[in-house]
């Protein structure tokens, strides 16, 4: 028989182990509260951050409307309203911020700003909406991962990049463009547009069922609408100069092209479009993954096909989504400096035509904020479009998050 | 009558179709879009970095003379046969007419004095003062031993269009003419290789038609032209050499002192020599306003602008997603965060820099001058500094938004089974959460500096600056600093108009290197989440 050996440590022992233990114990309880405490103190430090930017903002705008007489160029009535300047014939809305006279005409910056984005909005909201829509519905997994992936290394690409493509290449290309085929570019415009137009009408006859003019297989009348828009391109050019010369006049005023400027509104917003197609393609395709697959399979076992699936059920239950992805472009589109800054000529003129420069409320920032002394008025009229920037992207990502968060509880989040 | 069933699925699958494909050309136009740009990164970019031509030239004395590079590989002119059968004076004409044609449309008038511009590093062009509008003089560089000094201290020079001949300006007013035989060889400080001596040739275009008849002979002769930027060469009988010193007088303004003069043996065939020039790329610093040389400060400031905001943005990132993942209870102050922070990624990058620039720079720093410097500005300044803080509030949504993602795919009963084991809250945390949380916290890193590297709006206004001669090694990040992407902007934008095509190639080099970094890092982050929901999955 072996010895019993006794268990229990003796009294004293344990006593020691116990005050050991319970002082290990109040140290780890003193570290957990204090790694807690900075925790949240850093919480704190974030938020005070961010709502720093926007007292600040405010700030820093405020004087213009608290001491309009100290900075009588950027009162509010002056910034906003048309002015009679000396050499301009009537009332207008001027933007230069050197000289003896500073004028500060805040509505340009303003329509620059939404000119750019408007064009970009055109290009890039049917590129990204559909793309989504393909990669979410059509799409088999391996196409997804790839054209996700790609997109989001697209988003990743610096603007400055795109601003630098845009600056070099693009504009060279439609300055030689316009400088060789002047006729062709001004006058085929309305033509084109017109062409185009008659050409969907056509699309949709010949898609249409019965009644459609062009008889054949689906792929045969597919091919059949891309060669009707090529065959109305090259008619538009053709019938652009012949119309010219019938008329004996020039269209050119109608479109806005008698001016032009190789850095300019059409440019700056197509490159603005390519930044943002990819924030509006991952917001919404996020927003039709997040539809739950039994909608899809109520559908098909209706008798849905997969198209009809995807733009009846899938497009209607994304809805919100979409809108936010439509509004979170939007807003980059508005925010965005380097491209406009590079592509856009920075010329702060009220004009609508696509061929002439804009100059942006950001590139206005960027341009000018420097070269500003502290406290002087530009620096306050220039706090002053930061604000209004920064309230006019705060709303719409504010819209976008609460459109998201319906969304989210709609669907549960997965 | 009604369709019948069978109609209306034909006519539902034409549909589907045409709307499929519209979806399926949307997405293939945006893929296309990135491969293009990618492509013309590396198309263009590459050009600089690894295919600079340099040239080789043979004379009638039988000397060889190159550019010092060694690792070369040699490609012979197709016309050098030819070359040498007619005589020198003819055949260095006709690349003359080349030359001309070539440098007519990118190059501005310049002022009236004489200006010597670096093209590349072994060619330069100068514009005649008496041409017409259109024409242009062009130099070459090559290794030449400068031996016999005979003009030194000369201002400035200038040729006479009716004679044809050179007249030098000295500095004491006196003036000296060379006749059309004499070649001039420019150098600039810019350009230093010691051995490389500069010889320039210049051409009149008297006869406008019989130039135009002759530039399309050599181009349709000529493959040289799609190789080379510029080329050659005067002819006549033996000329002399005056080489050119940069110098800059009280205002700042440059011109060009002529050294001394040397009798040359007129070149009777050249070869261009492919070079690499990567290395120089990355490791020189910029010169002649950033036209010339490499883009190690961009590098070096792009970088130690990122370590700095890393520094800054990943501890706070990590806290404030650990906070609201572990810690937050469902009330106002918890929303509040989180809106802020969802709203802090939509905010303009350049209100950003407006912030960083009135409060960092000039509220945050100017009180620290004012305070401790006597308003000195020591702080109030742009800097690298500033610029770090404010582009680390400008990552930090990203950082947030990554931690928490990752955070999420920790399993509860990892820290339930450390809360099990006696562990606190918070050494659960940092010793079992944030750990198996690591690979995402690192992909939120990434994906932050990857954005942080390419954005500049910011930095406009916050520290960047064009050109310095010295890294921005400050201990406390007091100094302006070079970026890579800003490079980009200042190159294309900004670069002088007689210099934009030297300042495009390597603009598109930079944009080569921070697309691929970017992408890379992009990629990186991707591949590393795939791998984390894989396991996740598992």
């Amino acid at each position: 028989m072996t010895e019993l050996t006794p268990v229990v440590a003796p009294l004293s022992e344990r006593e020691r182990e116990r005050e050991k233990l319970s002082r290990t114990l109040s140290r780890a309880h003193f570290i957990d509260r204090l790694g807690g405490w900075g925790i949240t103190v850093s919480a704190v430090v974030v938020l005070l951050g961010v709502g720093m930017i926007m007292v600040f903002l405010i700030k820093e705008a405020a004087p213009l409307l608290m001491f309009p007489d100290r900075h009588s160029e950027g009162t509010l009535s002056r910034m906003f309203l048309p002015q009679q300047y000396d050499g301009y014939p009537k009332p207008d809305w001027v933007w230069q911020s050197e000289g003896v006279h500073e004028k500060y005409g805040v509505p340009l910056l303003v329509w620059g700003t939404m000119k750019g984005a408007l064009w970009a909005m055109m290009f890039s909201v049917p590129l990204g909406l559909l793309a989504a829509l393909f990669v979410s519905e059509f799409a088999p997994p391996k196409v997804r991962v790839v054209a996700k992936s790609s997109i989001e290394i697209l988003a990743g690409i610096p603007t400055v990049i795109v601003g630098f493509v845009a600056f070099v290449v693009l504009s060279t290309i439609l300055n030689n463009y316009y400088l060789t085929h002047t006729e062709y570019f001004t006058n085929g415009l309305w033509v084109v547009f017109l062409l185009q137009v008659a050409t969907f009408v056509f699309a949709a006859s010949a898609l249409g069922g019965r009644a459609s003019l062009v008889k054949g297989g689906p792929l045969f009348k597919a091919f059949a609408v891309l060669v009707a828009v090529a065959a109305a391109c090259a008619i538009a050019v053709v019938c652009g100069s012949i119309l010219e010369r019938l008329l004996g006049t020039t269209l050119r005023p109608i479109f806005g092209v008698e001016k032009y400027a190789s850095l300019n509104g059409l440019l700056a917003g197509f490159c603005l479009g390519f930044a943002i197609v990819p924030v509006i393609f991952s917001v919404a395709e996020d927003a039709m993954r997040a539809v739950p697959n039994s909608y899809r399979e109520a559908s098909l076992a209706l008798g849905g096909s997969k198209w009809e699936t995807a733009l009846r059920v899938v497009v209607p239950s994304a809805a919100p989504g979409i809108y936010a992805a439509v509004m979170l472009g939007l807003a980059r589109a508005v925010g965005e400096t380097m491209i406009v800054l590079m592509a856009s000529g920075n010329t702060p003129i009220l004009d609508a035509s696509p061929f002439t420069g804009m100059r942006t409320m950001s590139a206005a920032i960027a341009i000018e904020m420097t070269e500003k002394p502290q406290y002087s008025t530009g620096y306050h009229v220039l706090f002053f479009v930061g604000a209004l920037l920064f309230m006019i992207t705060f709303v719409l990502n504010l819209a976008t998050s609460q459109l998201m968060q319906r969304l989210k509880s709609k669907y549960g989040a997965n | 009558m009604g369709a019948t069933v069978e109609d209306i699925r034909q006519r539902k699958a034409r549909q589907g179709l045409f709307f499929m494909s519209l979806a399926l050309g949307a997405t293939a136009i945006v893929l296309i879009m990135l491969v293009s740009i990618l492509g013309l990164m590396v198309v263009r970019g590459s050009k600089r970095l690894f295919f600079s031509p340099v040239y080789s030239f043979v004379l009638a004395d039988g000397t060889t003379a190159t550019t010092a590079i060694e690792e070369s590989v040699e490609i012979d002119v197709p016309e050098a046969g030819r070359l040498e059968t007619t005589s020198p004076l003819q055949a260095h004409k006709r690349y003359l007419n080349l030359q001309i044609q070539l440098l007519k449309y990118s190059y501005a008038p310049l002022g009236p004095d004489v200006r010597v511009d670096v093209f590349k590093d072994e060619i330069r062009k100068i514009k005649d003062p008496f041409a017409n509008e259109g024409e242009e003089a062009v130099m070459i560089t090559q290794t030449v031993q400068v031996k016999q000094p005979s003009i030194q201290n000369a201002k400035a020079v200038r040729l006479d269009a009716a004679s044809r001949t050179w007249l030098v300006q000295l500095e004491d007013g006196k003036e000296t003419t060379f006749g059309p035989e004499y070649q001039l060889i420019f150098s600039t400080k810019g350009s230093d290789p010691v051995n490389l001596t500069t010889f320039v040739t210049r051409y009149l275009q008297n006869n406008p038609e019989e130039a135009a008849r002759r530039e399309k002979e050599i181009a349709s002769n000529l493959e040289l032209l799609s190789k080379s930027d510029a080329l050659v060469i005067e002819a006549g009988a033996t000329g002399y050499v005056i080489r050119y010193v940069e110098k800059k007088d009280e205002k700042g303004v440059i011109y060009h002192q002529i050294e001394r003069v040397r009798k040359l043996p007129p070149i009777l065939s050249f070869t261009i020599i492919e070079k690499w020039n990567w290395f120089q790329f990355f490791w020189a610093f910029p010169r002649s306003s950033n036209t010339e040389g490499g883009v190690f400060p961009c590098i070096f400031g792009t970088v130690l602008m990122t370590l700095l905001m890393t520094v800054i943005v990943a501890p706070f990132g990590i806290a404030t997603a650990v906070y609201l993942r572990e810690y937050a209870k469902d009330n106002w102050f918890t929303r509040l965060i989180r809106l802020s922070v969802a709203n802090l990624a939509g905010v303009p990058s350049i209100v950003f820099g407006l912030f960083g620039f009135g409060f960092f720079v000039l509220t945050v720093g100017g009180g620290i001058d004012n305070m401790f410097f006597d308003g000195d500005k020591v702080f109030g300044t742009p800097c690298v500094l500033w610029a770090s803080l404010t582009m680390a509030l400008l990552t930090l949504p990203v950082m947030i938004v990554a931690t928490e993602e990752a955070l999420r795919t920790v399993p509860p009963e990892l820290r339930e089974g450390a809360m099990a084991l006696g562990a606190t809250k918070f050494s659960t945390i940092t010793t079992v959460v944030i750990p198996t949380a690591m690979p995402g916290i690192l992909t939120g890193i990434i994906l932050a500096v990857a954005r942080g590297a390419g954005e500049v709006a910011p930095l406009l206004l916050t520290g960047v600056i064009a050109q310095k001669d010295q890294l921005p090694l400050d201990i406390f990040g007091r100094e302006k600093f070079m970026n890579l992407a800003y490079h980009v902007y200042d190159l294309s934008v900004k670069s002088p108009p007689n210099k934009i095509e030297e300042a495009q190639s390597l603009a598109f080099s930079s944009a080569l290197v921070l697309v691929m970094v970017i992408v890379t890092m992009n990629l990186a982050a991707i591949l590393l989440r795939a791998r984390l929901s894989q396991i996740r999955a598992a």
